[in-house]
C-alpha cells in the first residue's frame, strides 16, 4: 500500500521510501522517514496532487511521487 | 512659428531637453548589466527591491 | 572604539519568517546583491549596533545543505567559500524538529551559530512552545526567542549577536552518532583527509559538494554509498537523516519540547479552501472578488485624486497667460500625469490583495489547486510564483524564473509571462471598463485577466509541444500554516509599491506625456498635428479593430511603458477638458463599446514593454526569444482584438 491508496480517516506509518535519489532526498529533508506517521489531508478535484500531514506540516505530493512511499495502517 | 514669443521658445527647449535627457538615461540603463526598470528608481540597481527571488513556499 | 564590520548570514527553512526578520534587522538599508558568480540573487543589508557594523546576508530558504538544487547550492557554496562571521539560524517554533535538521548540519560544519526561534506566539497558542533556555544549554549556543513581525525581541537579538561576534566563542562540536554502517563509511572517508562534516555532507549529497574531492575520494565515496544502499533499503541520505532526527527527538525530549510524531492541527479555513469540490470555485471567486473590489473600492479615492488634479489644472489654466507654458502644463503634464495618477488607488489595492494572499498562506494553496492544470500545459510547479508576480510587474517576475532549473521549462515560463497582465495596464482597463461597462466593470476586468491567463496557458501548451522539456522536477511543496498578515509588513509592502508607481509617474509617464503633447501641438496652426499625421498613417492597420488614430497613437506609446497608454489617451482626447468625466465622455463619443473592449484586449496581449523585452533578452541570452515575444504578442493581440471587435459589435 502506498500513499496514493490511503484515505482520509485513518493514520498510517511509513515503511519505506523508494524512487529516484532526488525524490528521496527531498522527502527526507521534509521529515518523511521510515516510522513516521502520516495522514491524508486534502485532495484536488482530479485526485492529483494530494496533501498529506506529516509531523507538524502539510506536504503536497503528486501521485507519481506519492507512489514511492510505502505505508502500513496503524490506527491510534 | 512666428507666433511664438521668447517664453514659448524657452518652454519648448525645456521640454525637448527633458525628453532627450530621460531617453539617454534610459538607453544607458538598458546597456548596464542590471535591472532595466523603466520606473523612476535610481539609475543603479541599488534601490531596486523588485528583483528579489521570491521567498515563496515552492522550494 | 574601532569600527568593526561583521557578516551575519541568515539561514533557515522556507516560511520560517526569515524574511520579515531580515527586514526588521536591516530596516530600509538593503539592496539586492549577486552571490559570487551564482544566478540566484540574495539580499544584503547593513545595521549599526553598539558601534559595530553588522552586514546581514539573507540566504535562500532551504531545508538541507545537502540538496542539489539551485537554492541549496547557493547557500552551501556561500557558507563554504565565503563563510560569514556568524550564522543566524532562524527556526520555526511550530515545526521545530524539521527546522533543527538544518541546524545540525550547521553545527556539524562548526559554523558559529545563533538560533532565533521565530513564530513563538503561534507555538504558544498551540501549547507547543519550546524552552529556549533548555535548548541553549543542550546545544551550547545562544537560542533566542524572536518574532519577525514585532520589534520586541530585536534589542536582545542584536546584543547577543554583537556579544557573540566580539568574543568569538565557538560552539561545541556536534557529532551525531549515526547508524553503524554509516559511521564506518564516515571513518573511512575521514581517513582520506576529509573532515567529519565533509564526509557526512558528501554522503548525503552523493558527492555534489563545494569542496574539492580527489578522484580517489570520489571513488571511495561512491562505493560507500552503494554499499550502504545494499545493506539497507534506504539510501545514505536517508540513513543520515534518520540519525539526525533521532538526535533531534532526543534533544527535544530533554528540553521538554513537544515531539509528537503527528500532531498537526486542522484549520477550518482549509476545509473550505482545500475542499475537493469547493477548492477551485473558491479560488476563481476570490480572483473575481479581488478585481471587483479593486475597481469599486478604488473608485472613491480615485475620484478625490481626479478632483484634485482637475482643480490644479483649472488653477493653472486661470493663472497663466496664453502661451506654450500654459499649454504644456495643462494639456500636457497635468492631463497626462494626472490621467494616470488617478489610478493609483486601483494599483495599490491590487498589490495589497496579492500581498494578503501571499502572506496569509493562500498563495501556496492556490499553487496546489492549480498544479494539475499547470503541468498539463507543460508548466513547472515552480512557475506559479513568477506568473503571479507578473500581475505586478513582468520584469521581476521574469527574473524570478531563475529558480526553475530546467532551461526549456524556464524559457516557456518567461515567454508566457507578458500575458499575465501587469499592473501598468490596469489604468487602461479601469478607464475603459468604467466608461463602457459601468456596472459590470469589475467583472469585465476579471474577464480580461482571465483571458490573459487563458492565453498564457494555451501558448504554454503549444510551446511545450514544440520545444519539449527534458525532465520534470516533481512538485513537492509544504503548505504554510494560515497566518494573519502583519499590518506592518503589509503596510510596508503597499507603501513600496505605491512609491514605485509614483516614481514611474515622475519618470517615464511624465516624459511620455511631454512627448505626446509636443507631437500633438506642432506644427502650430496646421490642420493636423505631427501626432495626428502619424496616427493617420498607421491607423489603417487598426481600422478593422474599430480604432481611430488616437488609439493607434496611444498603443504606439505603450511601447515604452504600458501606463503611458492611459496618459496618451488622456492627452489626445482632452484638449480643453480637465477631468476624468470629460475624458470619459470624449472616449464614449469616439469609440464604440466593442472597440473599447477590443482595445482592452489589444493592450492585454500586444508585445511587452521595453523594459520587459530587455529583461527577456537578458534572461534568455539571445534576441531571438525577445523578438519572438514581440511578434507573438502583436499577432495574438491583433487577432484577439479583431475577433473581439467583430463579435462584440454584434452584441454590444
Amino acid at each position: 500500500m502506498t500513499l496514493t491508496d490511503i484515505n482520509k480517516h485513518r493514520t498510517y506509518r511509513i515503511t519505506s521510501i523508494s524512487g529516484p535519489d532526488e525524490l528521496r532526498q527531498r522527502l527526507t529533508a521534509l521529515g518523511m522517514l521510515r516510522g513516521q506517521k502520516v495522514r491524508l489531508r486534502a485532495s484536488t478535484l482530479w485526485g492529483d496532487p494530494r496533501t498529506y500531514a506529516v509531523g507538524r506540516q502539510q506536504i503536497c505530493l503528486r501521485n507519481d511521487d506519492a507512489q514511492c512511499v510505502a505505508v502500513e495502517c496503524c490506527d491510534d | 512659428m512666428s507666433t511664438l514669443n521668447w517664453l514659448d521658445w524657452l518652454v519648448l527647449l525645456a521640454v525637448v531637453i527633458t525628453i532627450a535627457a530621460w531617453f539617454i538615461r534610459f538607453l544607458r540603463r538598458l546597456a548596464k548589466p542590471g535591472c532595466a526598470s523603466s520606473g523612476g528608481s535610481p539609475a543603479s540597481c541599488e534601490g531596486c527591491r523588485g528583483c528579489d527571488v521570491p521567498k515563496g513556499p515552492l522550494r | 572604539m574601532t569600527e568593526q564590520t561583521f557578516t551575519v548570514a541568515l539561514l533557515g527553512n522556507p516560511n520560517c519568517g526569515k524574511t520579515s526578520l531580515f527586514n526588521l534587522l536591516t530596516g530600509a538599508r538593503q539592496r539586492t546583491g549577486n552571490m559570487a558568480g551564482v544566478t540566484v540573487t540574495g539580499r544584503e543589508g547593513v545595521r549599526e549596533h553598539q558601534g559595530v557594523t553588522l552586514r546581514f546576508v539573507d540566504l535562500p530558504g532551504i531545508y538541507s545543505l545537502s540538496h542539489n538544487r539551485v537554492e541549496e547550492r547557493v547557500a552551501r557554496d556561500y557558507l563554504f567559500e565565503t563563510p560569514p562571521d556568524l550564522v543566524l539560524n532562524v527556526v520555526d517554533a511550530g515545526n521545530l524538529a524539521r527546522n533543527l535538521a538544518l541546524t545540525t548540519q550547521l553545527l556539524e560544519q562548526q559554523l558559529p551559530t545563533v538560533i532565533a526561534v521565530n513564530m513563538l506566539d503561534e507555538a504558544e497558542a498551540q501549547g507547543i512552545a519550546p524552552d529556549c533556555d533548555e535548548l541553549s544549554a543542550l546545544l551550547d549556543l545562544p537560542v533566542l526567542p524572536s518574532d519577525g513581525r514585532k520589534p520586541r525581541f530585536l534589542e536582545l537579538l542584536l546584543d547577543t549577536l554583537v556579544a557573540r561576534l566580539q568574543t568569538d566563542a565557538q560552539a561545541s562540536v556536534l557529532a551525531i552518532g549515526y547508524e553503524k554502517h554509516v559511521e564506518g563509511a564516515i571513518t573511512r572517508l575521514t581517513g582520506t583527509g576529509l573532515e567529519r562534516w565533509q564526509a557526512v555532507q558528501a554522503l548525503e549529497s552523493g558527492g555534489d559538494v563545494p569542496f574539492v574531492l580527489f578522484d580517489q575520494q570520489q571513488a571511495l565515496l561512491q562505493s560507500e554509498i552503494s554499499q550502504l544502499e545494499s545493506y539497507h533499503d534506504d539510501s545514505a541520505a536517508q540513513l543520515i537523516a534518520e540519525g539526525r532526527y533521532g538526535f533531534i527527538h532526543g534533544l527535544m525530549h530533554n528540553s521538554g519540547s513537544d515531539h509528537d510524531e503527528l500532531s498537526f492541527a486542522e484549520h477550518w479555513l482549509d476545509s473550505v479552501v482545500l475542499n475537493r469540490w469547493l477548492g477551485l470555485p473558491v479560488f476563481v471567486f476570490l480572483l473575481w472578488f479581488m478585481f471587483e473590489t479593486t475597481f469599486t473600492l478604488g473608485a472613491y479615492p480615485a475620484d478625490w485624486i481626479d478632483a484634485a488634479v482637475s482643480g490644479l489644472g483649472q488653477w493653472v489654466a486661470d493663472g497663466l497667460p496664453d502661451g506654450l507654458l500654459r499649454d504644456v502644463l495643462v494639456d500636457g503634464l497635468i492631463a497626462g500625469v494626472g490621467g494616470v495618477l488617478v489610478f493609483l488607488p486601483n494599483v495599490v489595492l491590487l498589490f495589497t490583495f496579492i500581498a494578503i494572499m501571499e502572506q496569509s498562506g493562500y498563495m501556496a494553496r492556490a499553487a496546489f489547486l492549480t498544479d494539475r492544470l499547470m503541468s498539463r500545459v507543460g508548466l513547472h510547479g515552480k512557475a506559479f510564483v513568477p506568473l503571479v508576480m507578473g500581475f505586478g510587474c513582468n520584469v521581476p517576475a521574469i527574473m524570478a524564473t531563475r529558480t526553475i532549473e530546467e532551461p526549456r521549462a524556464r524559457l516557456i515560463t518567461i515567454l508566457i509571462n507578458p500575458f499575465m497582465s501587469c499592473s501598468a495596464r490596469l489604468p487602461v482597463y479601469v478607464l475603459l471598463a468604467g466608461i463602457f461597462f459601468a456596472d459590470r466593470a469589475g467583472t469585465v476586468m476579471f474577464a480580461i485577466y482571465m483571458l490573459g491567463i487563458l492565453v498564457a496557458f494555451s501558448v504554454a501548451a503549444i510551446l511545450s509541444r514544440t520545444i519539449p522539456t527534458q525532465h520534470d522536477e516533481s512538485f513537492i511543496m509544504e503548505l504554510p500554516p494560515w497566518r494573519v498578515p502583519s499590518l506592518r509588513s503589509l503596510g510596508l509592502h503597499v507603501w513600496d509599491k505605491a512609491g514605485d508607481f509614483v516614481a514611474k509617474i515622475g519618470g517615464v509617464i511624465l516624459v511620455g506625456s511631454l512627448l505626446i503633447w509636443l507631437l500633438q501641438t506642432f506644427p502650430l496652426g496646421a490642420e493636423q498635428s505631427l501626432l495626428e499625421q502619424l496616427g493617420h498613417l498607421l491607423a489603417p492597420l487598426f481600422a478593422p479593430l474599430g480604432f481611430g488614430w488616437q488609439e493607434t497613437v496611444a498603443l504606439l506609446s505603450g511601447f515604452i511603458a504600458k501606463e503611458v497608454i492611459a496618459a496618451t489617451l488622456a492627452v489626445v482626447y482632452q484638449a480643453g477638458e480637465q477631468d476624468l468625466a470629460g475624458l470619459q465622455a470624449a472616449l464614449l463619443a469616439g469609440l464604440a463599446p466593442a472597440a473599447g473592449l477590443a482595445l482592452m484586449v489589444f493592450t492585454l496581449l500586444y508585445m511587452p514593454c521595453l523594459a520587459t523585452i530587455a529583461v527577456i533578452r537578458r534572461e534568455t541570452g539571445s534576441w531571438r526569444w525577445a523578438l519572438l515575444s514581440i511578434v507573438l504578442g502583436l499577432v495574438l493581440a491583433w487577432g484577439g482584438a479583431f475577433i473581439t471587435y467583430r463579435l462584440g459589435s454584434l452584441w454590444l
